[in-house]
């Protein structure tokens, strides 16, 4: 049994092989924007390491995000398309939901993923491995004020530490906390690999169709479409395109009702 | 290999429409599936790339799976898998290419990125068996519009190109101002059919003698200056005479620029692609002035015109058949040259 694992959610993109009894492989790239390019030949490696073709392999997983848009969408649409051409089945990982590892025995662990202008996908996991603070979009501040009280037994995880520890603006919510090493800060295939077997041993597979991003938002022009702003952007958008004035903007714009 | 033929899957996804086909050795379509975003994007007024893109994840193994039934095939018949690489909207062109390396992976098939500008070209091979580089083409869509000097397969020169706005762009933008919205090019045309080309005097601009270049954001303004003056003044705007006086502008320097392009490179055939040579009023422009000059001119059929799998697979066919097939490290682009 070999179930093969991908992350492409944050600032590493990696594949790993976990096998029944939990040994697990990892090719990792650090290289910036090269998720896409890397993430076949690096599985390519990692099959032929073990001695294993693509026919071998019993299911295939990928985090599903939170985490950037476009990487979650490699990890997804590649798991999909494996899937689909091999007739296997699928499992999700949900990016936040690996660190959970990381807690439990007296450590608890905070997962702060960057998601800019103060805000953060963050997780706060307690010293006993229970949710202190459940996966979500949140403000940087809402994982500060969750984890605080479990006091010091607190690593802090995620590519928002890099975002925020120095910003003159958030850098102060995150002064004298303690941070993981950047060895594993990130989350990584190799990471998910055992949620990803405990999940496909118990069942919790899905098909291709049902393996579907978690991008924890909407897109902002869905959105502004729910806020009713978006009549106001496109107008906007219209004195944008023609280079004149707002009155003859919405002249056109009335126009059009 | 489906009996004696070399099947090539054909995968598209740069813009708003995802798209799949099969075709047999380059030339002979066996399903073209086309899975199109336009009502989605409708509302916003425009294609919105991080819709789009999430759009293509959910839908591309469906077309998938559809574009392989309709001509009666498994994956383990295909012998090439081509996959629009760029020009397109990134976030879009990366599903495709994700995908097609993973099935190229699985399934130990060859795979090949196409340039998406190619596969434009590339069309007229799946209508005019004949066809066959090198040859002249005016290749108009919602990025591009260009003159290009077809060498090969895969392989040309820009003779011409537009300094500012795209024409597509340019019939989205009238098309937003005058209120019909998106997609501007097909609304256009179909109103300019009701119209007078010569209710309005709107510029050709030629620039200078010898340059096949283009420039499309003249006209756009001087549009939308006339139809606010009309407005200011309470007099009615005939929206269809306006779209017919610019569709009769725009068209007069297309057909102008290819006709000069023709004669100058001494060509008996000129050859139309991309989305905008789906337009009617376009497509007769060129119809006339070909005969006028006893020229032969090739046109895709509509359905070909717009983005499909299908010219993806026919580019992808015969650029194996030159460089063989890309490894797996094959990327997506936003912006990649002809």
């Amino acid at each position: 049994m070999f179930l093969l694992v991908f992350d492409t959610t944050g600032p590493v993109g990696s594949a790993a092989l976990i096998d029944e009894e939990g040994r697990v492989t990892v090719r990792e790239t650090r290289e910036p924007m090269a998720h896409l390019k890397m993430l076949m030949p690096l599985t390519a490696e990692l099959l032929r390491d073990r001695g294993i073709r693509p026919d071998d392999l019993t299911a295939v997983s990928a985090a599903a995000g939170p985490g950037s848009y476009t990487g979650i969408r490699i990890g997804v649409s590649t798991a999909r398309a494996l899937s689909q051409a091999l007739s296997i089945p699928c499992v999700k990982v949900p990016t936040l939901e690996m660190f959970r590892a990381f807690s439990g025995n007296g450590r608890a662990a905070a997962v702060i993923l960057n998601a800019r202008r103060g805000q953060v996908y963050g997780a706060v996991f307690g010293a006993d491995g229970e949710t202190v603070l459940t996966p979500g979009p949140w403000m940087l501040e809402d994982a500060v004020n969750a984890a605080d009280p479990l006091g010091g037994c607190v690593t802090w995880y995620g590519d928002g530490i890099d975002a925020y520890k120095d910003s003159p603006k958030y850098g102060g919510l995150l002064e004298g906390r303690i941070f993981a090493p950047e060895s594993v800060r990130y989350q990584n295939a190799g990471l998910a690999a055992p949620y990803a077997l405990r999940e496909y041993q118990e069942g919790k597979t899905l098909t291709y169709d049902e393996l579907l991003p978690e991008y924890m938002r909407k897109t902002e022009a869905e959105q502004k479409w729910k806020d009713g702003t978006l009549a106001e952007a496109r107008k906007r958008k219209l004195q944008r395109i023609m280079g004149i004035s707002g009155d003859a903007a919405s002249d056109a714009g009335k126009g059009k009702r | 290999m489906k009996g004696k033929s070399f099947i090539t899957l054909g995968i598209e996804t740069s813009c708003d429409e995802t798209a799949i086909a099969a075709v047999a050795d380059g030339r002979k379509i066996l399903s073209n599936v086309i899975s199109t975003q336009i009502p989605i994007h409708t509302k916003f007024g425009g294609v919105v790339p991080e819709i789009a893109s999430r759009r293509h994840l959910e839908n591309i193994n469906d077309v998938l799976s559809e574009a392989l039934g309709q001509a009666d095939l498994t994956l383990d018949d295909v012998d090439l898998i081509g996959v629009t690489y760029g020009p397109g909207l990134i976030g879009a062109v990366l599903i495709g290419v994700a995908t097609a390396k993973a099935l190229s992976f699985a399934k130990g098939i060859p795979l090949v990125g196409v340039n998406h500008m190619h596969g434009h070209v590339s069309a007229n091979y799946l209508v005019y068996p004949d066809l066959e580089p090198p040859f002249l083409a005016l290749v108009v869509s919602g990025g591009h519009t260009n003159l290009i000097d077809v060498t090969d397969y895969n392989e040309c020169t820009v003779i011409g190109s537009t300094r500012d706005d795209a024409c597509g762009e340019a019939y989205d933008k009238v098309a937003r101002v005058i209120g019909l919205g998106y997609p501007g090019g097909p609304k256009i045309d179909r109103a300019a059919k009701e119209g007078n080309p010569r209710a309005y005097e709107f510029k050709r601009v030629m620039l200078e003698k010898g340059s096949y270049d283009f420039s499309f954001s003249g006209i756009k303004t001087q549009v939308l200056n006339v139809v606010n003056q009309q407005r200011m003044r309470g007099e009615e705007v005939r929206t269809e005479d306006v779209c017919a006086s610019f569709q009769a502008a725009v068209v007069d320097v297309l057909v102008e620029k290819a006709m000069e392009a023709v004669h100058e490179f001494g060509e008996k055939r000129i050859v139309m692609a991309g989305g905008v040579s789906a337009n009617f009023g376009l497509r007769k422009g060129m119809e006339d002035a070909a005969e006028k000059a006893g020229i032969r001119l090739y046109k895709p059929k509509p359905v070909l015109c717009t983005d499909n799998g299908a010219m993806i697979a026919s580019a992808a066919y015969y650029k194996y058949r030159k460089h063989g097939a890309d490894d797996l490290t094959l990327d997506a682009y936003a912006d990649l040259p002809y």
